[in-house]
């Protein structure tokens, strides 16, 4: 063992003794304990078991679907079960199983991949990850007790309606998918703060591993792409439960309005998936070829613009709802587009292996099976964008089968793909290569067998969604050779299974670094210890351990940065989000209940709002509300701390409660980020009823003059302006109390003032859409003043106590954040309720 | 206040810019063609054209101007390099993107040559 001298902090200690140290600093609690755990390590494995339970349970729906239409006119299931059987396969494909799958893989692996120790935020995944169980076990609830939805994954207007779905199958759809949308958005800030900010020093941007530039856009991706979902589900919860029209055309609404709404959401949702699957391909190419990836500023260029184009398709899923030709063709056009730059990663995939030296390992040869499968669903998706094509196509078979050509091989194969290759990294044990080989020419095989006749299916003229269907149509011999294609398939799931649970006990040890890979998830003991390096790697280079093999022994033997915790407490590093230089040591938190706590009282909020006890409803979110406010109490210090010396002749840094910008604000600015989209589709709502829907203008428009919306803005202003006044005051190390009560004052007369208000000013709500949506933007503007409130009377309670003073300013500053965002927004808003009637008219 | 140009961020954006005016292209020519449509701009002549048509080709146009001008002047900056590679790899970034971004602005706004804007 090497020994090494902690700069300046304790005598020489070696390797094991180091192990031990980190392991003290990092222990987790066992018993009753594990629901406190926040570690990501932890909470990423439980995610992604908890979501491959999911897909286990999509996959079982999936063999029910295909007993039923093996044959003409089956008698397996009734129309009902049915119904609940395919709405409830895509559900938890899509919701519950891909991506949580990917959220779980990300809190995993990008701590390790990025040099540091945990993420930004551990507990706010934690509290990401119950919400995900709390909502799946809702939905999955549901299903088990025959209420399972049943209005397809998509759950259109009107058929989700109360007229049309009278039940809570709707209702348990609407709010299990948005507790876990929670999660997903909470996971999205995570993730994003924790590439921006939790790096490895040196790591700059143009180092990055590419798997960095993956996750990075997926998150931001989710963060201006799951809002548009939430609120509609909002939307649609409100007319179900309390009748405001909003999709109802005979009251003003439009149920075109969901499909917009939805697939706002519903398309860049592939791509969220597409993206991190490859990742997964850009990861593993050149470590099975030998040689750094081929175009790496290309392939990042490539990451972003699909990113960003893939916003610009949701519309081809509606082509046939009667939008005019021009606005499909801008549609068909980004449809097509998308594809180059997912065909530029091919390129670069392709010139790698042709340039380096590809030797077969069993990942590769599930990456073999994504290429090929992959292109087929992506050409078929470019015949799909063609206007006159999908209308021949919509709503068949053949969309069936693309869209699995697409996530099977766009997602799937690369996920087992990485369940090969980092099975040794996660449990220090090598898979079965024949039953791993096995495995995937059953899957392969029976996947074709499944979905490529499944294409004729469709163009023989099969709709979707029909539980039986009649002989001599020539229909019954291509869905006879998709079941058994689809048996095939699953046994080689079950091969996989069988494979991953046997050798995670039997399985050989493997070695440190089994595959020869370059990153640095690999410098480090497998399975990894809680504190991942014992001393944080430079992040440098983009393949360190093709540079240096012995990395990993050198960091544990403390050759790196924060080799000891001088505070006693797990440290890791932040950086500039583009220089990677070392800025502060972030503090991150030991095991805690709150997070769990918290997001059993969202369940309580979610399930008595279920059960219809909406009196109920507001005390699981005081329960929320009141442990988020104690997990945020622990956080920070109420005495200045000396800067932490990372290393022997290294700057001496803040910890990251001295930042004038630290994790806390960065979370903040970018939930506003996804709180802003939300908000921009509830403008496009009440725009696009106001000119698209049928029955406006509404009979009566709001009153209000000129006085009350003047009070109204100047309520929703100073509170905005109280914060930075207090955040002057405190610079000067005056009291910044008499500010905060003057914004907590104004906040709460703000929301309480401009909710009622618009209440008694507003035409009767459940007669028109028009009062319906003018009331949910009152709701959502008295929201924010409301949490402004909170905010300030939060940062009065943390500057009495000593946690906040003139170096030491997050909750001002955070507060400050937040204020001008409900000013700005609010604004908006209240120009939407009171100028934009009498302008339209 | 958070300083973007020092603190990287401005970089970050500016990087992005070509694909932010290509989204901004695209939301305003599908919202002001439904708007047009509904309010019916679609019924005037403008210089003996569809009236609605017109005003979608200005915004193109509003779109692409821009783009026009970045396109060579990143590509100089990307020619010159950088100070060191991150700074290099941000200006390639940055000229490749805006490339990107025009091109997509020309292929989504090539249909108001074709169509008509409400039928």
């Amino acid at each position: 063992m090497s020994e090494e001298r902690a700069p300046g902090l304790t005598p020489p200690i070696d390797a094991l003794q180091r192990h031990r140290h980190f392991n003290r600093v990092f222990a987790t609690w066992t018993g009753f304990g594990r629901f406190a755990a926040v570690n990501h390590s932890i909470v990423g494995k439980r995610f992604m078991v908890t979501a491959f339970f999911f897909f286990l349970v999509g996959g079982m729906l999936a063999m029910l679907i295909r007993a039923q239409l093996a044959t003409s006119d089956s008698a397996f299931m009734s129309h009902e079960a049915y119904n609940q059987v395919f709405t409830m396969h895509g559900t938890v494909m899509m919701f519950l199983f891909a991506i949580p799958m990917i959220e779980g893989f990300a809190l995993y692996m990008l701590p390790k991949i990025l040099g540091a120790r945990d993420l930004a935020y551990p507990r706010l995944s934690a509290f990401g990850y119950w919400c995900y169980l709390f909502g799946g076990t809702i939905i999955l609830g549901g299903m088990v007790l025959g209420l399972a939805p049943d209005g397809g994954w998509f759950l259109y207007t009107p058929l989700s309606g109360r007229e049309f779905t009278p039940g809570i199958n709707a209702d348990i759809w609407l709010l299990g998918i948005t507790f876990v949308e929670i999660s997903a958005v909470a996971a999205a800030v995570e993730i994003v703060v924790t590439i921006m900010k939790v790096r490895a020093a040196g790591m700059k941007l143009a180092k990055m591993p590419l798997m960095g530039w993956y996750i990075l856009v997926t998150a931001l991706m989710m963060i201006v792409g799951f809002p548009p979902l939430i609120l509609a589900s909002i939307l649609l919860e409100l007319e179900r439960a309390f009748d405001l029209p909003f999709f109802e055309v005979a009251r003003g609404g439009d149920p075109v309005l969901w499909q917009h709404l939805f697939w706002m959401f519903g398309h860049p949702e592939v791509y969220i998936i597409f993206l991190p699957a490859a990742g997964v391909v850009s990861t593993l190419i050149p470590v099975f070829a030998g040689r750094p990836l081929v175009g790496y500023t290309w392939i990042v260029v490539s990451i972003i613009a699909t990113g960003f184009i893939s916003f610009g398709l949701w519309v081809h899923h509606m082509f046939t709802v009667g939008i005019p030709h021009l606005a499909q063709a801008f549609f068909s056009a980004a449809s097509m587009l998308v594809a180059v730059p997912t065909a530029v990663q091919f390129f670069a995939w392709i010139a790698t292996l042709y340039q380096g030296r590809p030797r077969y390992d069993l990942p590769m040869l599930y990456l073999f099976g994504f290429l090929v499968i992959f292109v087929m669903g992506g050409l078929t998706g470019v015949m799909l964008a063609l206007v006159p094509f999908n209308w021949q196509v919509h709503d068949t078979h053949f969309v069936v089968a693309h869209l699995h050509y697409v996530l099977f091989g766009g997602f799937l194969f690369p996920f087992f793909a990485a369940c090969y290759y980092w099975y040794p990294q996660m449990t220090g044990r090598m898979p079965s290569r024949t039953l791993g080989t096995l495995a995937f020419w059953l899957i392969f095989i029976g996947f074709n067998l499944t979905f490529l006749i499944m294409h004729l299916t469709g163009l023989m003229g099969m709709p979707r969604r029909v539980y039986v269907y009649e002989s001599g149509l020539g229909w019954d011999w291509p869905n006879l050779v998709s079941t058994v294609g689809g048996f095939i398939m699953t046994a080689g799931i079950a091969l996989f299974v069988l494979d991953m649970a046997l050798h995670r006990r039997l399985g050989a040890i493997a070695p440190q670094n089994p595959w020869g890979a370059s990153t640095l998830e690999w410098a480090m003991p497998t399975p990894p210890q809680l504190y991942n390096f014992a001393s944080l790697p430079r992040g440098d280079d983009r393949d360190p351990l093709w540079r240096d093999g012995k990395l990993g022994a050198k960091l544990a033997a403390g050759d790196g940065l924060l080799p000891l915790s001088s505070t006693g407490r797990q440290e890791s590093i932040t950086v500039d989000p583009l220089t990677g230089e070392p800025d502060h040591v972030i503090i991150l938190p030991n095991p805690g209940y709150e997070p769990f706590f918290a997001a059993s009282g969202m369940a309580v909020f979610f399930l008595a709002f279920l059960a219809g006890f909406y009196w109920l409803s507001p005390l699981g979110l005081l329960i929320a509300l009141y442990f988020i406010l104690r997990w945020a109490w622990t956080t920070g210090t109420r005495t200045d701390v000396t800067p932490i010396t990372p290393r022997d002749g290294e700057k001496p840094l803040q910890i990251q409660a001295h930042a004038r910008h630290g994790p806390g604000w960065w979370g903040t600015a970018f939930t506003l980020g996804a709180d802003g989209t939300f908000f921009a589709s509830l403008l496009f709502g009440y725009l696009y009823l106001w000119t698209i829907a049928p029955n406006w203008p509404p009979p009566a428009l709001i009153a209000g003059g000129v006085m009350v919306p003047a009070v109204m803005a100047l309520l929703i202003v100073i509170p905005a302006l109280a914060a930075r006044w207090s955040i002057r005051a405190m610079s000067r190390n005056d009291s910044p109390s008499p500010a905060l009560v003057l914004a907590g004052l104004a906040g709460a007369a703000g929301a309480i003032g401009i909710f009622s208000g618009i209440w008694l000013l507003t035409p009767d709500p459940f007669a028109h859409a028009y009062g319906a949506t003018t009331i949910v933007l009152a709701g959502y503007i008295a929201f924010h003043a409301l949490v402004s409130a909170i905010m300030a009377g939060y940062a009065l309670a943390r500057r009495h106590y000593g946690y906040v003073a003139a170096r030491r300013m997050a909750e001002l500053r955070i507060l400050s954040l937040w204020a001008d965002y409900t000013a700005v927004t609010g604004l908006i808003g209240l120009a939407a309720i009171f100028i934009l009637p009498g302008a339209i008219g | 206040m958070i300083h973007l140009a020092t603190g990287g961020w401005g970089k970050l954006v500016m990087a992005n810019a070509g694909l932010i005016i290509w989204a901004s292209a695209f939301v305003f020519l599908y919202a002001i063609q439904a708007i047009g449509c509904a309010a019916g701009w679609n019924l005037g002549q403008l210089g003996g054209f569809n009236q609605l048509t017109v005003i979608l080709m200005l915004v193109w146009i509003a779109h692409i101007v821009p783009l026009l001008v970045l396109v060579p002047q990143q590509f100089r900056t990307a020619k010159m390099g950088g100070a060191d590679r991150q700074e290099s790899f941000l200006h390639w970034l940055a000229f490749l993107m805006t490339l990107v971004g025009l091109v997509a602005t020309l292929w989504v706004g090539f249909p108001l040559m074709m169509l008509p804007a409400c039928l």
